[in-house]
């Protein structure tokens, strides 16, 4: 099992397209044994009602593997949708991957 | 009639029928060939060179099988009719034909109208065109051409000959063996519009596309004229033998179906007297007033499916099982997701020059009316809050009706804005439900409800302090309250979600009107990105009222100016500060 965090880094829009992809990097993540996972959204741009699904869902399965998720570096549309709809309270949402990192 | 392959036409014997059916788009119309034992026939080539090269394929194993002239008829001069016909080499070359167009079209392709055949709202380019044939010229109306062929296989025409009366103004074209196909003028969509009867088979062009929005309202388009075309087709579609109306795109209707279309157009074109002309200065702007209307409501989807994922995910936390599955079935999110990412590609190959303006317009049209079919108002009421509901279904319409060709409806009304501000202020941060809802629920249901609707709500200004100074004995303003209700609130939303700590909000009469301002310090980012202010702009100008942001260095001022309303009336603002 890894106990430095992983960190992955998350790119473009997020959205019907894009997620399904998404959600098998992070489920692999998980089943390859991480439980200490950083989600580098830096370079999204644009996050759906679909990606907001996958990363609960992912959250979900690290949780109920004793594991523990970050979110970093949220842009501007992206933490307005984790605002507005209720997900900023979920997850733990660092200004940066260095606080990020820190926090485990 | 199934279209792709050779089918025997209805109501004529030895003569046969290729439909190239599409779907209905406007980059290419249905096309048809008819074969007679004298002629081929061509009603509409299209404008896409696979379409022309397969109709092209079948003239020439038509021709391999008896050679015969090639009579083409357009049923309007529309580019996505006859593009192929003025630009493909193929159709350009093709040998011993004639090309049929009602007069007025005949004249637009003869000096390159651009407007008439739209090539300026579509962005394509033809050269001038010869028409062989001008139908319907002078006093030509209800008579009959004979179409003879010469010995070198020559088709030529004798000069029209005045037979007949009919209740719809038409012309017979004889073929060498008796057989006709008759036209018929049927102005509305186009001035130049025909429709084409073959057999038992009515070509009816865009007739049931005539008052489509961003096709009603095109160059020529005329709804009287429409109204008595109408008429006169219901009356043909009564009184003849016609069994199958092919339309200019999408499938084969029968004939009632095509009469029951005609008689939905006919009602609905009653109401478009004062359309806006679609011309490429109407599709820039509802292009852009799309992508910025489409962006909120992608914001505004985004946000109720995923509170609605939120409040089932800490429902099923909470063992509420049954309420958090019902908080999924509320809207078709992943649909949703789909429609919008649909239209922002579409966008982007705009951006990147594969588009033209008006397929933009068109495309959020048809985005816009499939998310108002899915969008349940009464179900999501019973979990999320209004303002946000309202909102989405304001810009829905809005879109729909500014698309249709009109300008959105306002209520402008003399109004307190000093009082409305200060409702707008206390909603904000007032939660929609009451805490006894929970305790005295009676059933199981109803607390799920009450716990669904407790959680559902998120207190975007948690973070942000409202200092609220109204000014006083201020004059009633001309402004729609709703619409002014719901713009405040996006931006308000806007400066919160932005991290401005406070915003100071005062009003006061200038010569310009009544201004109300909206002051703060703005984050790293800035109060609002160039598409909310567009948008916040566009929204305010609806609500009757101008709208100006000022900056300077981390300070920034937005000012909501509306006209003073009736002289004298004074609102009743005497209320203290609201912090």
């Amino acid at each position: 099992m890894e106990k430095t965090p992983r960190i992955i880094r998350l790119s473009g829009r997020i959205d019907a397209t894009t997620a399904p992809g998404m959600e098998e990097e992070l489920s692999s993540g998980i089943e390859e044994g991480t439980r200490a996972m950083i989600i580098d959204l830096e370079a999204v741009e644009y996050m759906s009602s679909a990606g907001l699904r996958v990363l609960l869902s992912a959250l979900k399965k690290m949780r109920s593997v004793g594991g523990e998720m970050r979110l970093s570096s949220l842009q501007p549309h992206v933490r307005e949708v984790f605002e507005m709809t209720g997900f900023s309270r979920l997850f733990t949402i660092c200004a940066d991957i260095g606080d990020a990192q820190s926090s485990f | 009639m199934k279209g792709g392959e050779w089918e025997e036409v209805p109501g004529l014997d030895g003569v046969a029928i290729y439909s190239y059916i599409r779907k209905v788009d406007i980059a290419s119309s249905n096309s048809y060939i008819v074969s007679f034992p004298d002629a081929i026939v061509v009603i509409d080539p299209g404008g896409l060179p696979d379409q022309a090269a397969t109709l092209l394929h079948e003239i020439e194993l038509q021709r391999i099988r008896k050679d015969r002239p090639v009579l083409i008829f357009l049923t309007h001069v529309h580019l996505d009719h006859c593009l192929s016909l003025l630009t493909d080499p193929g159709f350009r070359n093709l040998s011993r034909h004639l090309v049929l167009v009602q007069d007025c079209g005949a004249c637009s392709l003869e000096c390159g109208d651009r407007k008439a055949t739209i090539a300026d709202l579509v962005e394509l380019e033809y050269e001038k065109t010869d028409v062989d044939v001008h139908l319907f010229c002078g006093h030509d109306a209800d008579s009959e051409i004979m179409v003879r062929v010469t010995p070198e296989g020559e088709p030529v025409l004798t000069e029209p000959n005045q037979v007949f009366q009919k209740i719809i103004p038409s012309q017979i074209i004889r073929l060498e063996n008796g057989e006709e196909i008759e036209v018929y003028h049927t102005p509305g969509h186009s001035p130049d519009s025909v429709c084409i009867r073959v057999g038992e088979v009515l070509f009816c062009g865009d007739l049931i596309f005539a008052t489509a929005p961003g096709i009603a309202g095109l160059t020529g388009w005329d709804r009287k004229q429409l109204d008595t075309t109408i008429e006169r087709v219901l009356s043909l579609l009564s009184g003849e033998e016609i069994t199958v109306c092919l339309p200019g795109h999408g499938r084969p209707m029968d004939t009632e179906s095509t009469v029951r279309a005609l008689l939905a157009i006919q009602k609905e074109a009653q109401g478009l007297d004062g359309i806006h002309e679609i011309n490429p200065e109407w599709a820039r702007k509802t292009a852009l007033f799309g992508r910025s209307l489409m962006s909120e409501v992608d914001r505004l989807f985004t946000i109720i499916a995923g509170r609605l994922v939120y409040v089932s995910h800490v429902l099923e936390e909470l063992e509420e099982r049954g309420e958090a599955a019902r908080m999924e079935e509320l809207i078709d999110s992943g649909l949703v997701d789909e429609l919008l990412s649909d239209f922002n590609r579409f966008s982007s190959d705009l951006q990147a020059g594969n588009r033209q303006e008006i397929h933009l317009a068109l495309k959020a049209g048809q985005i816009a009316a499939k998310l108002k079919r899915l969008f349940r108002k009464d179900l999501l009421a019973t979990v999320l809050d209004l303002s946000l509901l309202r909102r989405i279904e304001r810009h829905l319409e809005d879109y729909n009706v500014t698309f249709r060709g009109f300008r959105p409806l306002d209520r402008i009304e003399c109004t307190d804005i000093t009082i409305s501000m200060g409702e707008i202020v206390v909603n904000a941060v007032r939660p929609p439900y009451h805490d006894e809802d929970i305790i005295l629920a009676p059933d199981d249901v109803s607390f799920a409800r009450a716990l669904a609707l407790r959680i559902a709500w998120v207190n975007l200004f948690e973070k942000m302090k409202f200092e609220y100074s109204p000014g006083l004995s201020l004059p009633l303003v001309l402004m729609d309250n709703e619409r002014f209700e719901d713009t405040v609130m996006f931006i308000l939303e806007k400066l919160s979600v932005a991290g401005v700590p406070c915003i100071n909000i005062s009003s006061g009469e200038n010569r310009d009107g009544v201004t109300m301002s909206l002051k703060g310090v703005a984050t790293s980012w800035g109060p609002l990105d160039t598409q909310a202010e567009l948008f916040a702009r566009n929204s305010i100008e609806l609500s009757g009222g101008r709208f100006k942001h000022r900056s300077s260095g981390d300070e920034f001022c937005i000012e909501l100016t509306y006209p003073v309303g009736e002289t004298g009336s004074m609102n009743n603002a005497d209320a203290g500060e609201i912090s």
